[in-house]
This record gives structure tokens, sequence and C-alpha cells, in this order.
């Protein structure tokens, strides 16, 4: 018996990552799951995946910083579904460049990316997909549980940087911070429905978020110094977390934010 | 996803009742073998039987977590029952140094602010109260968590340590100051002793549960006024169960967690705590 049998999830950046991981592993626990991403052809792998695993899953090409596909989003899960039981929100970008995927080029000088020299326009995309964008996406799928009446569980990907700071990436913790802030404000508006709201903070994860980090044996070891255990975490040990938080094995968790972070300290 | 704990053993303290109890019975869903210890010699024997009805061996040891030698001997006993321990569940507590698990609430305890509402604050309450309560809450982990650190790097097997300490950890709690700071303490040692560990396979974690209807939150429970005023403030609007906890605990026992150490999971309802 999975521990999400009968459950539909969406999950926002299901095509790599942290967010595919996910939707696996729902899938994987019996749920059927709608894949959101700006990656059509590897959000087209996500859902073969999930198929493979004897479930049924559907992609929707969602840019989460836009409150129209948002609500595009959610019309076709409730379409395809007829409901909405869990969220999880994982898009998300490192930096104003970031494009999934694509390796990019490390700054020569590591002041670039300091906030008195960054261009704002870097600071505005960061925020737009991080932290709006799981504003928008939460609301659209919590409009959807809370006329379904029937309860939910949304789980924000933030990140240990929510707490952590990490000089050059100020847009990026900035963001995280809101949406660790975002969730408690949400757990609170949305407990008398039965909507829980909670919040993952992964340490440093092999993701194609990290890539840039890990190939570069300089900059790894900045990471690895911060983290106990002395390792990067694994897609699927977070998707664990989103799997405890959606399950009903956390029944009486709202508003909390879970570390997977190896020990990395969060104050 | 059954039998996350297949093959594994668990010692559990406080295993006699409430969050104890409820996890012990969880863990053998799992596929766990048990060690309960706690001080109530009759419940823990219901907690054997209760492990053994869901298909799984356990031992009851009598065990003052307060003691070292208490402890020492309890892992001495498990290993002996079962080869080695991957799993402590540590959740032998008190409330107030009066405390006796089971005992009747009804009858007075001096300390409640029914009473006299200042009664319990710092400036008054006797230093035998705060020992008690640190010993058995703070020092008592401390000895149960090394007792079984020691066994789990002889054998060289990887571990699992949740140490159940409260919401209070975080909170202010006007007339159980000793409560509080015993409970910040627990989460204080759960993150030294993860750092401590994390090279050698070992993770230590934390359970800050909220108000939970065990035999410890029975004296505010049965209060028809302090369960209104509960029922308004918490956001989920029901006390947790024994079960809450023990899912959280199985969550942080398992491989599941395995990219966990040194936090503290709060299952609380919603409850701020900072």
């Amino acid at each position: 018996m999975g521990a999400l049998e009968t459950k539909i999830a969406v999950v926002t950046g299901g095509a790599s990552g942290i967010g595919r991981a996910c939707a696996e592993r729902f899938a994987a626990e019996g749920a059927d799951v709608v894949v959101a991403d700006l990656d059509e052809a590897r959000g087209a792998e996500t859902v073969a995946a999930i198929e493979g695993l004897g479930q049924r899953a559907i992609f929707v090409r969602t840019d989460t910083s836009t409150e129209v596909d948002n609500e595009a989003l959610a019309d076709a899960a409730i379409e395809e579904f007829g409901r909405i039981d869990v969220l999880l929100a994982a898009a998300g970008v490192s930096s104003g460049t970031y494009v999934s995927g694509e390796v990019q080029e490390r700054a020569a000088d590591p002041e670039a990316n300091f906030i008195v020299n960054k261009p704002i326009e870097m600071w505005e995309k960061v925020l737009a997909v991080n932290l709006t964008g799981v504003m928008l996406t939460d609301r659209s799928i919590g409009k959807r549980m809370v006329a379904a009446g029937q309860g939910g569980a949304i789980v924000n990907i933030a990140s240990a940087a929510a707490v952590v700071p990490l000089p050059g990436a100020a847009d990026y913790c900035v963001s995280k911070a809101g949406v660790w802030m975002l969730t408690k404000a949400l757990a609170r508006e949305l407990a008398g429905e039965k909507i829980r709201v909670n919040a993952i903070g992964p340490g440093f994860v092999e993701t194609p978020m990290t890539q840039q980090i890990r190939d570069d044996e300089e900059l790894v070891q900045g990471p690895l110094a911060m983290t106990p255990m002395g390792r990067f975490g694994e897609p699927p040990e977070i998707a664990a977390t989103a799997l405890y938080l959606a399950s009903e094995e956390s029944s009486f968790m709202t508003g909390q934010i879970l570390y997977p972070g190896g020990g990395l300290f969060t104050g | 996803m059954a039998g996350r704990l297949e093959g594994k053993v668990a010692v559990i303290t406080g295993g006699g009742s409430g969050i104890g109890r409820a996890t012990a019975e969880r863990f053998a869903e799992e596929g766990a073998d048990i060690v309960i210890a706690d001080i109530q010699d009759d419940r823990g024997q219901e907690s054997v039987a209760a492990v053994e009805e869901r298909g799984r061996k356990a031992i009851y040891v009598h065990c003052d977590t307060s003691r070292e030698v208490d402890n020492e001997a309890m892992g001495d006993a498990a290993v002996e029952a079962f080869g080695q321990i991957d799993i402590c569940v540590a959740a032998a507590g008190i409330s107030h140094a009066q405390y006796v698990s089971g005992a009747d609430p009804t009858e007075v305890n001096p300390l409640t602010p029914s009473v006299d509402s200042t009664i319990g604050f710092v400036e008054n309450k006797e230093v035998g109260y705060w020992e008690k309560v640190l010993a058995v809450n703070l020092t008592g982990v401390m000895l149960t968590d090394r007792a079984v650190v020691r066994r789990m790097l002889a054998k060289g097997n990887p571990g699992s340590i949740v140490n159940i300490a409260s919401g209070a950890a975080l909170l202010p709690m006007p007339g159980d100051a000793e409560y509080a700071v015993s409970k910040a303490g627990v989460w204080s040692l759960t993150r030294t002793l993860s750092v401590e560990l994390a090279s050698r396979g070992i993770r230590v974690n934390a359970i800050g549960p909220g108000v939970i209807e065990t035999p410890m939150t029975q004296m505010w429970t049965d209060d028809e006024s302090w369960m209104a005023a509960y029922t308004e403030n918490n956001p989920l609007g029901r006390l947790g169960q024994p079960l809450d906890i023990a899912n959280t605990a199985l969550f942080l026992a398992s491989d599941e967690s395995s990219f966990f150490t040194g936090e503290l999971l709060q299952p609380n309802g919603g409850v701020f705590t900072g």
C-alpha cells in the first residue's frame, strides 16, 4: 500500500532535479502526477517515468512566474484528474541567468555578484520565479483545494539558504527566505481548511542547479566544508522528505520547514 | 512503504506509555525488534506484549534513565538480546519534578498555576525541583544517547538517534522553566552530538512535539477551559496523538531521512515556535 494511493499531485519544476525525483517517488507511492515545467522534452521524460511506474501523468508547460500559467496548470489538473490533493512547488532558479540543464560560466570576479555590483534585473528575475512564482502556484492550487473542501498538503521547496547567508547569491537567499515566510503565513491561513503547508530547506543536493559547483574542484570545497556529513544530498533524499510532508504521516505538522542538509547549520 | 525498519533493533526509553509506547508499536509494525526501557515495569511489559502482538521480538529493561549505570546496563541488555542497536528513541521524561506517569492527575499538583499563579516561577521554585527535571530530561537523555552511541560505534553499524524534546525547547513556559530549559538542552545536545557523529554514520535528530494526548498532558487536557483555549489557538485545532509523533520518529529513524542530522522536527499543529 503506497503512502499516496489514489492521490493527485501537482509538481512544478517536475522535469529535473528535486522536482523529477519527487514526481517519481510520489508515483511509486500510488499518486497520479501533473508535471509542470518550462522544459517540455524533459517534462515528457518525467511523464514517461511515471507511466512506467504504472501511474497516470500529464505534462503542462508552465512558467510559474506568470499567474496565467499557474491558473492554466490548476485547470488542467482538475480537468484531467478531478481534484488536487498534493502540491510540490519545486520550480526555481539559482540566479538570474540560470537555465536548468545548461552549464554556466563561473564569474571571474567572485564579488561580481555581490549586491553592490549585481544588475537589478538579476534580483528581479530570481524573486519573480522563486518567490512570486511559488506564491502564484500555491494560491492557484490552494484555491482549488479550498473549493473542493477535502483538505490537502502543500510542500514548498525553499532552501537552507532561506536562513544561511550565501555571499554573491543574496537574491536567491532572499527569495527562499520569502518562501519560508510565505509557507508560515499560508499555513495559518489554510489550517482551518485542513490544508497543511510546509517547506523543505535542502542543503547542497546533486541536481542540475549545483552541477557547476560540483564540477569545480575548488568551488566544491565550500559546500562540503559546510556539511558535517561531508557529501551532497541526492534528489531521492529530498523526495523522501517531500513524501513525508505530503502523506498522512505528517498530519499534525504545518507551518514547518524541514532541513535535509547533512547537518548543515541553519541557525 | 511497509517494512521501513525491517531487521532493525530499536531502543525506546519511556517505552511504557505515551509517545514511547506508540513509537514502539509503530516501529514493530515496520519490522523492528524493540528494547523497552522504563521505570514502570507493568506498563513496560504491556508494551512488550504490544510489540509481540505485531509479530516482533521485544524485551523490557527497568531503567532509570537519570542514572548512568542503568543506561549502560540497558545498552548491554539490548546488545545481549539482539546483537546490536540501530535506533534509539529517547522519550523518557517528566513534565515537572513530582510527575509520575500514569498517576491520578486530579491529585492537585502543587505547581499548577490554578493553585497560585506564580508558585512555579523561577523566583519561588525549590532548586530540588529544577535539579530533578534536569536530571531526568536532560542528563538522562545524554546518558541514554551515549550508552547507545558507544555500542553503535563499537559494533561499527550506522545508527539513528531520535531525542524527544518539546516545543518548549523554543518557547517560554512561565511556571515550568526547568522543563523548557531541559528540553532546550536536549535540542542543543542533539545538535552537538550530530556533528560529533556525522562522519561516523550516526544521525542524531530531535522531535519537538506540541501538546500530545498522553499521560503527561492529562492534567491540562482534562480541564475544559484549558481545552477550549487550546483548540481556539492551535491552528489545526486538535491535540496531537502519540501516533503523530511515532510517525515522525519513524521518518527520522528510517533511511527516508538519510540526509537529516542535527534537526528538530515539530509536529505541533502549526504552533509558532519562532
